[in-house]
């Protein structure tokens, strides 16, 4: 049969751990990395409070060094001291005197004179942005005993980019850390997601291969959100499958042996009337063979029915492909020259697996005594086992062939349901149970093998194939 | 006093039975259910008995063993076809023979006489030729047994009626419309391919000539023959 399924996916990608866990990840890192970029773009080092306490250090230390010269000309009582600027004044230093005007030559930046004119007062350092420079002040000051006030006004240092670069090289083991323990997180997060996932997967493809017993584990169950519940409904509805399938299978088989009591009945009743009349013997001879078809076709049925979808270990043995098939075929070919017709074994090959030997050969005995049934007279149904290997696997491949006049590519799929009929005409050559390929077909599942089928123009070719293992000596 | 017991809880087929094997020339009793089976074998002095395994109050192989405890009377089984379990257990507990529902009137007839040759030495020979003898084959027509090279192989009694047949008439071509006839009882059908089953059945059975030789050959579209040196 055809797995409904497509193969499991190998693409690591294409895997849901890996699309939830690469996700997550790549949204903490952006959120990482975007939250160092606004960092970088809105706080200027003037926000950091070691640079703002720098700048202050920096405004008082010219501040103190103005205020000691002031005293020693004071003493001196020098009164050029301060008109004079002062030659060791940094040109980043700004002396504003009470009337607002600066002891420099060199015009006030106009942000510096706006933030002066908004500070002039404060008795704490304001900081402020500008121009391209960092204000700092004021720093209060008197110097022959007038009010002045002292502003640091350095150009605003840093490029955004370059400032993102300090971040991400001073802090570059903090980032890594986040990345990494993000990264772990992510990872848990993924597995806790897709871990029951692939269970219930599992389980659904053990079911679709005809495990109905399967149950997820309690991995899945005891959880407590909607995948924990979502398991617990899967349970429920393999329970029911397989309630509904072993019900379908019992009752099947009931009414199979059901029938058997009425047929017994009718033997004997039919033994009755021959010994009771004379005339109408050809029509009782009709019944009889009626009654011997509807037996065999009770007991197909029943035999469909007990082929299980589990072959325990009990049942099996080691089965020598070869000399299966040439018994079988010797048995076929003797039946076959009843009817003109031959069953030839054209090549073989030395191989053999580990299973039933009965269920195999009406396998294969189903499918060659249809072969027979359709091949023309004096032609030969011909039989080919030979070997396939493929990197570590062995398969044993069956074919077999008829000549007769094959089957509509559009039924083909079909051929394997039970009593499903090429041609709907009943009798004749048609005269077989219905039941001799889906028997073929479930015991050929059975030993984990495949089956098919294939118009070879004319004829049709059935192709069985087998994986074989190896021999061990018990 | 009737000659065999039949132990089936379907009254109908009993009533049909009755009057089937009273016309074969046997006498019957039937009861319905496994204890009155076993009462009725401890009370009576049968032949033989027919034994139904699906019986209510008690199932056919507890009656049969409770039989076995006290008599050695002949029982033939009748099983639900396909149940080889059955039949195994059948006969290890001590039944002489077994027959799959549903069964041809002939094979029980066939069975049931094969069992009372053996076991009852008062029932006189049929023929005066009791045995044939071909190859490494050897045909017991009284009991109805195919010995091959000493060894009993397992028959049903239209096989028996297929091989006999052609041993009978070795080195001569049967038609299967003969064979039929003999075997099956009926005439051959068109499409009618049942025979060919049962030659094949045989030949499958018996197996080739010590020589590795074949038996029994296909004669195309018209019948069969054993092959005679």
């Amino acid at each position: 049969m055809i797995s409904p399924f497509r193969p499991i996916v190998r693409n690591p990608l294409s895997q849901l751990f890996w699309k939830i866990f690469l996700w997550f990840w790549l949204a903490m890192m952006t959120l990482v990395f975007s939250l160092t970029v606004v960092v970088a773009f809105i706080l200027d080092p003037a926000d950091f409070l070691p640079e703002r306490r720098g700048l202050f250090r920096e405004l008082e230390k010219h501040g103190h060094r103005l205020e000691r010269i002031s005293e020693k000309q004071s003493r001196r009582s020098n009164k050029r001291a301060i008109r004079r600027p002062n030659p060791d004044l940094p040109h980043e230093i700004h002396l504003f005197n009470s009337s607002g005007k600066t002891t420099r030559k060199r015009p006030v930046p106009n942000a510096l004179r706006h933030f002066y004119q908004q500070t002039r007062n404060e008795r704490q350092y304001q900081v402020a942005m500008g121009d391209g420079l960092v204000m700092v002040g004021p720093y209060q000051l008197h110097l022959e005993n007038l009010p002045h006030q002292l502003y640091l006004a350095k150009p605003s240092p840093d490029h955004v980019l370059r400032r993102l670069w300090q971040i991400l090289s001073n802090h570059w083991s903090v980032l890594v850390t986040t990345l990494l323990v993000s990264g772990l997180f992510c990872f848990l997060l993924a597995a806790y997601l897709v871990s029951p996932i692939r269970h219930l997967q599992t389980a659904a493809r053990r079911i679709a291969e005809g495990d109905f017993d399967t149950e997820v584990s309690k991995h899945v169950t005891h959880r407590k959100d909607e995948i924990g519940q979502l398991g617990k409904d899967f349970n429920v509805m393999s329970r029911q499958l397989s309630d509904l399938v072993d019900a379908q299978k019992r009752l099947l088989l009931d009414v199979s042996h059901e029938l058997r009591s009425p047929l017994t009945r009718l033997q004997i009743a039919l033994a009755l009337a021959r010994k009771k009349t004379v005339g109408g013997q050809q029509e009782y001879d009709r019944i009889e063979l009626e009654i011997g078809r509807l037996d065999q076709l009770i007991g197909q049925v029943i035999q469909w029915s007990r082929l299980d979808n589990r072959l325990n270990e009990a049942m099996r043995e080691w089965v020598e492909l070869p000399n299966l098939l040439s018994e079988l075929i010797e048995d076929t070919d003797f039946e076959a020259q009843a009817q003109d017709k031959q069953v030839i074994l054209i090549e073989e090959e030395a191989c053999g697996l580990r299973g039933n030997s009965a269920i195999l050969s009406s396998a294969f005995e189903n499918i060659i005594r249809n072969a027979i049934r359709f091949t023309p007279e004096k032609t030969a149904v011909r039989v080919f086992l030979s070997l396939r290997e493929q990197i570590s696997e062995k398969t044993a491949v069956i074919i077999i062939e008829d000549q007769g006049p094959g089957v509509p590519e559009e039924s083909i799929a079909f051929l394997f349901n039970p009593f499903f009929r090429v041609d709907e005409t009943r009798g004749e050559k048609n005269s077989g149970t219905g039941l001799g390929m889906a028997i073929a077909q479930r015991a050929v599942e059975l030993h984990q093998g495949t089956i098919h089928v294939e118009n070879r123009h004319p004829g049709l070719r059935v192709i069985i194939e087998l994986p074989v293992s190896p021999k061990i000596n018990e | 006093m009737s000659e065999i017991l039949l132990v089936d809880d379907d009254l109908e087929l009993c009533e049909l039975l009755s009057e089937y094997l009273v016309m074969e020339g046997f006498t019957l009793s039937t009861v319905h259910d496994g204890l009155s089976g076993v009462e009725a074998v401890n009370t009576n002095n049968f032949k033989l008995v027919l034994l139904d395994v699906t019986l209510p109050k008690l199932n056919g192989f507890e009656v049969l063993k409770r039989i076995r405890q006290n008599t050695k009377v002949p029982v033939l089984m009748l099983t639900a076809r396909g149940e080889e379990v059955d039949r195994i257990i059948g006969l290890e507990i001590g039944a002489d023979d077994y027959l799959p529902k549903p069964f041809n009137h002939r094979e029980l007839i066939a069975r049931m006489k094969a069992i009372l040759r053996r076991t009852d030495s008062s029932l006189p020979p049929e023929e005066n030729v009791q045995t044939l003898n071909i190859d490494d084959l050897s045909i017991n027509l009284l009991n109805r047994e195919v010995l091959l090279t000493g060894k009993v192989l397992e028959m049903t009694a239209t096989e028996f009626l297929v091989i006999k047949t052609l041993v009978e008439k070795a080195g001569t071509l049967i038609g299967r419309d003969e064979l039929t006839k003999i075997a099956l009882g009926r005439r051959l059908m068109e499409y009618d391919r049942a025979i060919d089953m049962h030659v094949s059945n045989v030949r499958k059975k018996t197996g080739p000539k010590p020589d590795g030789s074949p038996r029994i050959k296909t004669v195309r579209g018209s019948g069969y023959f054993y092959i005679t040196d």
